[in-house]
């Protein structure tokens, strides 16, 4: 998932790059097996998929038509942080600084999609993104006796 | 081997390895190991069909504690395409599922591996498929 404004550059630059590795193999050369050009091909097409997806949900979270963000697995949380935080045009700077902590922090944060993050500090993140629920949330306890 | 950088990866570079040495430094954990089982078997797999060489990079390699998956790319050239298995042709989308990473011919895709999202630049290990035991 692309987080700031430097990955998309990158991001956009490896597309550009694999997109004219694939032009290159273009026609064939008729020396190499089908099966290698073909494993070729799929793999350029892969990467060249994904990059172009991760390109695209970042513009549409940067556009601003983002308002609500749902998620169905509470492991998705983290993700949801990140999202809501793009989509409000607030670079991670600006997040820490809300924070109180350094920019390389809210960087090591996303990129450990907030494993390592304390609670009391989860919140703040939270606050700061103005983040709230939409009604209530319900949670699930699995009903099972322990042994 | 030098230890992670401040970013938690290998200095720049392609570090030799041994299988060995990367399972001990490596599979640290049941989650690694689980990764390193997949690996195993996509790197028996090239094997087969002649390869010599094989570039792994991504998360697995850095000091990341749990990381998703492993990213690699093998070396193509001279292998016997007849038996190369279907995973690295027809059915690559089936790679993540089967092997708990992406293998992925060398051309094009070495300076993927070699930097990171942000275009940091990272170091990978190569070892040889050939000489995987077991």
């Amino acid at each position: 998932m692309i987080q700031n404004e430097r990955q998309y550059k990158v991001t956009q630059t490896k597309l550009r790059e694999l997109e004219q590795a694939a032009v290159n193999i273009n026609p064939p050369d008729p020396n190499l097996h089908p099966r290698q050009v073909l494993s070729q091909k799929n793999s350029y097409n892969k990467l060249i998929d994904r990059l172009k997806q991760e390109i695209a949900e970042y513009e549409e979270l940067k556009s601003g038509r983002i308002e609500t963000l749902q998620i169905d697995d509470i492991n998705d949380l983290p993700i949801a942080l990140i999202k809501a935080r793009i989509a409000l045009g607030m670079t991670q700077k600006e997040l820490a600084e809300k924070i109180g902590t350094q920019e390389q922090q809210i960087q090591r944060y996303e990129a450990d999609r907030y494993g390592a993050i304390s609670f009391d500090r989860l919140m703040k993140v939270a606050v700061a993104l103005g983040m709230s629920l939409q009604g209530s949330m319900e949670i699930a306890i699995a009903n099972h006796k322990l042994d | 081997m030098p230890p992670f950088n401040s970013l938690g990866y290998l200095p720049p570079g392609i570090y030799e390895i041994s299988w060995e040495e990367l399972m001990e430094r490596f599979a640290t954990n049941p989650q690694r190991q689980r990764i390193v089982t997949g690996l195993a078997a996509a790197l028996r797999k090239l094997a087969i069909a002649g390869c010599t060489r094989v570039i792994i990079g991504g998360s697995f390699i850095s000091a990341k504690e749990e990381p998703n998956d492993f990213d690699a790319y093998y070396d193509n050239f001279g292998l016997d395409f007849d038996l190369l298995d279907p995973l690295f042709v027809e059915n690559i989308d089936s790679q993540q599922e089967v092997f708990c990473g992406e293998l992925f011919p060398t051309i094009g895709y070495d300076q993927f591996l070699q930097t990171d999202k942000s275009g940091n630049p990272r170091g990978v290990v190569a070892l040889d498929p050939r000489k995987l035991n077991s």
